[in-house]
């Protein structure tokens, strides 16, 4: 194999993406990346476009792995290069998996990826590089960039049952004009892609999503407004001492405003060394108690988690009002004290699902000592990576709250201290962040309030002791999410029982809200469209002709007809002859048969189906019985000509099954006074039914005589004539001697060979619906029963069936006596097997001997008393 | 493992407030041939009607929903070919399905009397809880009506069936057969019942259960 083709190369795929797009909008870098989406990854090129005033991030999804043309390549999301576009990368320091996250104000959710070649960095480097410049220009240069997004003003109004605030959406980003030339990009026929590529194999885009998910995720943008939540975060290391009530009061109750959801965070609960070494993890009620009376007074609150561990405790308090709002919510907890196990330091988690959007709180006690900045790094990483949630980890949550002791500390002796603004410089999570070593892509609040740590109990007076802790600000309210606004952040200097103070932050956050109203309208149009999507695309294919016209249809002669399937339609077509009913799963009658019974074919190809009739002994009195009484064709039998996830197709097989005597009891061959070529199919059923009553017109059917009369004369000393392997069974000539017979021996001479009369009797023998010997007693079968009543069974039978029988047995008798090299035990067996068919299971052997009793003895004298010329 | 998967869960879920069920019915058509079966699907589904409708060979399915109240209804409406040679693969089609419409033509006596029959095999042979629906078509050509009204009203009544006249050139009472329909089945999530008369509810509504399981 060459790998070197054309298809692989860079410049390829290139091209390819840039054939998407229209003249003026020029694809300026492409990224091979992979998504997830639950479990399955999918592959997906990302490509920058530029258009002469907007820049935008297409995701394309992809229908096969190596996508030839740009059909192979459909459009799964749009990040335009706005303000609220963010390319952020996510480094993991213990595993180089180096993913990304897009996300942007006109779509709904931000999208991890990771580049499909993490060892060549270079093509996700400059992709970035390139992301960031177009973005530093287009935006951050744009005097409308803030900080952090600000939305627009808040309001306080409570409102709806979540207690929180509906902002415009559309203002919020408003959708630009320059953007405009991306709807042309969000069509609704990428449905379409969904099926291609289930149906011709490759691997399915968006498995386990239905069109209908995949459209109403694709929609929300349309009913997904912005509700703002009040948070209140709150971090306090009470240094093992009991708290109270009402020590927790100015701490937990500061707010001007009434929190819709409190995360507290505890440190050093518990110091006891027992606690450490059972990992105590039973969150302390007498402290959540006191929490839960300590709060703002100005709504009803509820307890919704708590985890603890150790000395380390998060609990969740939640507005009564809202707590049906949030629909999830998981605990998690991470020790990295000793050995990265030990429970002393570490994080305890909270994930949770308020609205559509995911929140994290995470309270973590980190490495101690001013010189262990790299251990708090380490640990910030290690809470990072273990800290995981069912389906996501810490940085998949849409808010990501950090808060706890940090204990970063200064890097400064502490006769400098002087002004804290000037402290702070020397704060090292600053210096951490500034150099990208930590908390990366997090945001921290402007800290207007004294060191947290470290002060004498009771007082406000800095460490006295003889270790004279210089001060720092270990304890820290972190966030990451761009919806988010911080309103205060601030200690509590008047706490004084621990020898840290108390830390707490508000914030506003924006949650995406199901719009009700705006829902049930998407979601109404969005199933209208799914039908419509469904009933247009449906899978289809053009039949030549419904109708199989195979006009006379004789005894064991083979036909055919061929008709065309064809796809027309812009989907592969998988197709099949579908079984009519559940109790019987044939395609088709028996003596039909069809090639190919089932295939696919993809667009714009044809394929000719070939239908086959060939009616045999075993199955024609089936064909006779559906030929019934009827003159000319009928519809012998309907195809149903199946289409996955289509409609289905009627093929009619139609024909008409011509008189003969192969079939056709021998009771009505007795009663035919015309060859049966000049015979409708309504007289014959009309002698049928009188055959039981009226007078036989002849002793025996004339065919078996012929057959008989024909091999007595010329065929007692050919060899192999009756075998058991019915080598002459295809024969044109048993066609030939099928129409001497019908014509009823007309003048001609015998048109067959003693091995093709032998044949025909055979198949004229065993043809009719019955077999000879019929009806049997099952009895005479026995070795044992003595022969004269086996006559007697004989002597029962109808005229025509005993006639037969004797003549033939006569016959064989006298075949056996003159020919040498006759076998009576071959020709029993297959005349036993001819003569007694029985739905019973007899034993082939009772049949042979049964047959052999009459050949092995002259009947001459039973035969002459019972031969009735009737 | 360095990143666990997003959660394709945090994609949408339902908020305490809203009950958006989808269940999905399956919804036959039989009748004799040229009664108008096809016509009255394709009025229904793309709001057409063609004067020289071709006579089904087959069966063709189309899919169309209509919401009442918080549910969606999602009928998978399957329109099999009414002439007489086909009969014997009607059962394929009305085997577990939920509903059906039977059609006759009013100016048709004999379209009518084949609207019985099919009626009573739906009766002995179909799902034991499906809800049928007897259309006495082409309404808009009254003036050459044959099957009057009240007979088949009463029939109807008599055999516990829905019925309307209907049109579906002009689209009278199309929409309504269908939701009159619709609004018969069984919607509730009951529990055992399945396979007759209970609609397939789709995957979306099973996160609904999942709803407000907390750790506590
Ligand atoms: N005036 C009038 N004509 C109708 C109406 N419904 C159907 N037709 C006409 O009746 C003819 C037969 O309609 P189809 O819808 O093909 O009937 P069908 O029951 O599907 O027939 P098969 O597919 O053969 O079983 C067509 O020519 C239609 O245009 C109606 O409500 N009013
Ligand atoms: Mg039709």
């Amino acid at each position: 194999m060459n790998n070197g083709t054309v298809e692989n190369t860079p410049t390829f795929i290139f091209q390819i993406v840039q054939e998407k797009f229209l003249p003026g909008e020029t694809v300026k870098a492409v990224l091979h990346a992979y998504q997830r989406i639950g479990v399955e990854t999918s592959n997906r090129i990302l490509a920058l476009v530029a258009t002469q005033d907007s820049y935008a991030v297409f995701s394309f999804a992809l229908a096969c792995d190596k996508p030839r043309t740009f059909s192979d390549l459909v459009v799964d999301n749009i990040f335009p290069i706005d303000k609220g576009f963010r390319m952020e990368s996510e480094v993991r320091n213990t595993i180089s998996v180096l993913g990304f996250s897009l996300s942007s104000s006109q779509s709904a959710r931000k999208s991890t990826f990771y580049p499909s070649h993490p060892d060549d960095a270079d093509e996700y480097t400059s992709f970035k590089l390139l992301v960031d410049d177009i973005f530093d220009y287009k935006v951050r240069t744009a005097d409308t960039y803030p900080q952090a997004i600000v939305p627009p003003p808040f309001d306080d109004d409570e409102s709806g049952t979540g207690g929180g605030t509906t902002t415009d959406e559309s203002g919020f980003f408003g959708s630009e004009k320059e953007f405009s030339w991306l709807a042309r990009y969000r069509r609704e026929d990428d449905l379409l892609a969904i099926d291609r590529c289930i149906a011709d194999g490759s691997k399915p885009l968006l498995k386990g999503e239905s069109k209908f998910q995949y459209e109403l995720k694709k929609h929300e943008h349309e009913y997904i407004i912005n509700k703002t939540y009040r948070i209140y975060c709150a971090t306090w290391n009470v240094n093992g001492q009991q708290c109270n009530a009402t020590n927790l009061r100015p701490w937990l109750a500061a707010s001007e405003d009434p929190p819709d959801i409190y995360a507290i965070a505890f440190q050093e609960l518990d110091l006891s060394p027992k606690a450490i070494t059972l990992s105590e993890s039973r969150p302390d009620r007498s402290v959540i108690h006191n929490i839960m009376k300590s709060l703002h007074e100005g709504a009803q609150y509820e307890e919704l988690c708590s985890v603890r561990l150790v000395g380390m405790m998060l609990t969740i308090v939640v507005k009564r009002s809202i707590r049906p709002n949030i629909t999830r919510c998981e605990k998690q907890s991470v020790g990295t004290g000793a050995l990265n196990l030990m429970g002393n330091k570490g994080g305890v988690g909270v994930s949770l699902t308020l609205n559509e959007d995911s929140l994290c709180f995470v309270n973590s006690h980190l490495a101690a000592h001013v010189s262990e900045v790299q251990r708090r790094n380490e640990d910030f990483n290690e809470i990072n990576r273990r800290l995981l949630f069912s389906t996501q980890d810490i940085s998949n949550h849409d808010h990501i709250f950090w808060i706890g002791d940090l204990n970063y500390r200064l890097n400064m002796t502490s006769d400098e201290i002087t002004d804290y603004r000037v402290m702070l410089k020397f704060d090292q999570l600053n210096i951490e962040r500034a150099a990208h070593r930590v908390f990366e892509n997090y945001y921290e609040g402007e800290i207007t309030f004294q060191p947290t740590y470290k002060y004498d109990p009771g007082t406000d007076n800095w460490d006295s002791s003889e270790k004279h802790r210089q001060p720092a600000w270990c304890d820290r309210i972190l966030w990451r999410g761009d919806k988010i606004k911080q309103i205060v952040y601030r200690n509590v200097m008047k706490i004084q029982l621990s020898d840290h103070k108390p830390v707490y932050a508000t914030f506003l956050a924006d949650i995406k809200t199901k719009d009700e109203q705006k829902y049930k309208r998407v979601h109404e149009k969005i199933l209208k469209r799914v039908d419509k999507y469904e009933n247009d695309n449906q899978p289809q294919i053009t039949v030549e002709k419904t109708d199989l016209d195979f006009e006379e249809i004789k005894f064991n002669e083979e036909y055919f007809r061929d008709f065309t399937v064809a796809n027309n339609c812009h989907l592969p077509v998988e197709f099949s002859f579908k079984e009519k009913t559940e109790t019987d799963m044939r395609i088709c009658e028996d003596w039909i048969s069809i090639d190919p019974c089932y295939g696919t074919l993809i667009t714009g190809r044809s394929l000719s189906i070939r239908v086959k009739i060939h009616i045999k002994s075993e199955t024609v009195w089936r064909v006779i019985k559906k030929q019934g009484n009827h003159i000319g064709k009928i519809p012998l039998d309907i195809l149903v000509l199946h289409v996955k996830n289509g409609r289905d197709i009627f093929i009619t097989v139609m024909g008409e099954y011509k008189p003969s005597c192969f079939g056709l009891p021998v009771e009505t061959l007795c009663c035919l006074d015309k060859p049966i070529v000049d015979m409708q199919w309504s007289e014959l059923t009309e002698i049928q039914m009188k055959s039981t009553t009226e007078p036989f017109k002849i002793t025996m059917p004339r065919e078996i005589f012929l057959l008989i009369d024909y091999l007595y004369r010329v065929g007692m000393q050919e060899i192999n004539l009756f075998q058991l392997e019915r080598s002459f069974k295809v024969n044109d000539n048993i066609n030939e001697i099928r129409d001497w017979l019908d014509s009823c021996g007309a003048a001609e001479e015998f048109p067959g060979t003693p091995h093709t009369a032998a044949e025909a009797l055979l198949m004229l023998l065993e043809s009719s619906g019955n077999p000879l010997i019929h009806p049997l007693d099952l009895n005479v079968l026995n070795p044992d029963y003595p022969f004269e009543l086996c006559l007697r069974a004989i002597h029962k039978l109808s005229t025509p069936r005993k006639n037969v029988f004797l003549y033939l047995t006569m016959f064989l008798h006298e075949f056996i006596e003159q020919n040498r090299n006759a076998n009576i035990e071959v020709i029993a067996k297959l005349f036993g097997m001819i003569l007694i068919r029985s739905s019973h299971d007899i034993h082939g052997l009772q049949r042979k001997n049964f047959i052999k009793r009459f050949l092995s003895r002259g009947i001459f004298n039973f035969a002459r008393n019972e031969f009735k010329y009737s | 493992m360095a990143t666990t998967p997003r959660g394709g869960g945090t994609a949408q879920r339902p908020n305490g407030a809203s009950q958006n069920k989808i269940c999905q019915f399956k919804l036959v058509l039989l009748g004799e041939s040229a009664v108008g079966k096809s016509s009255l699907v394709l009025r229904f589904v793309k709001g057409q009607f063609h004067e020289y409708q071709e006579s089904t060979i087959g069966a063709a399915f189309l899919t169309q929903t209509l919401c009442i109240d918080d549910t969606a209804v999602k009928f998978e409406i399957w329109d099999t070919a009414g002439q007489e040679r086909y009969h014997s693969l009607a059962p394929m089609y009305y085997r577990g399905a939920q509903a059906a419409i039977v059609v006759y033509d009013i100016q048709n006596q004999d379209s009518f009397q084949r609207a019985k029959t099919w009626v009573k095999e739906l009766q002995r042979q179909a799902s034991p809880n499906i809800v049928i629906a007897l259309a006495g078509n082409k309404a808009d050509l009254s003036n050459s009506r044959v099957v009057e009204y009240e007979e088949a009203k009463q029939y109807a009544e008599e055999n516990g069936l829905l019925f309307m006249e209907t049109s579906a050139k002009t689209a009278m009472n199309v929409n309504d057969i269908f939701l009159a329909i619709a609004k018969k089945l069984p919607k509730n999530d009951g529990a055992g019942n399945q396979g007759s008369g209970q609609g397939r509810r789709l995957a979306e509504v099973e996160q609904n259960r999942q709803t407000n399981n907390c750790c506590k």
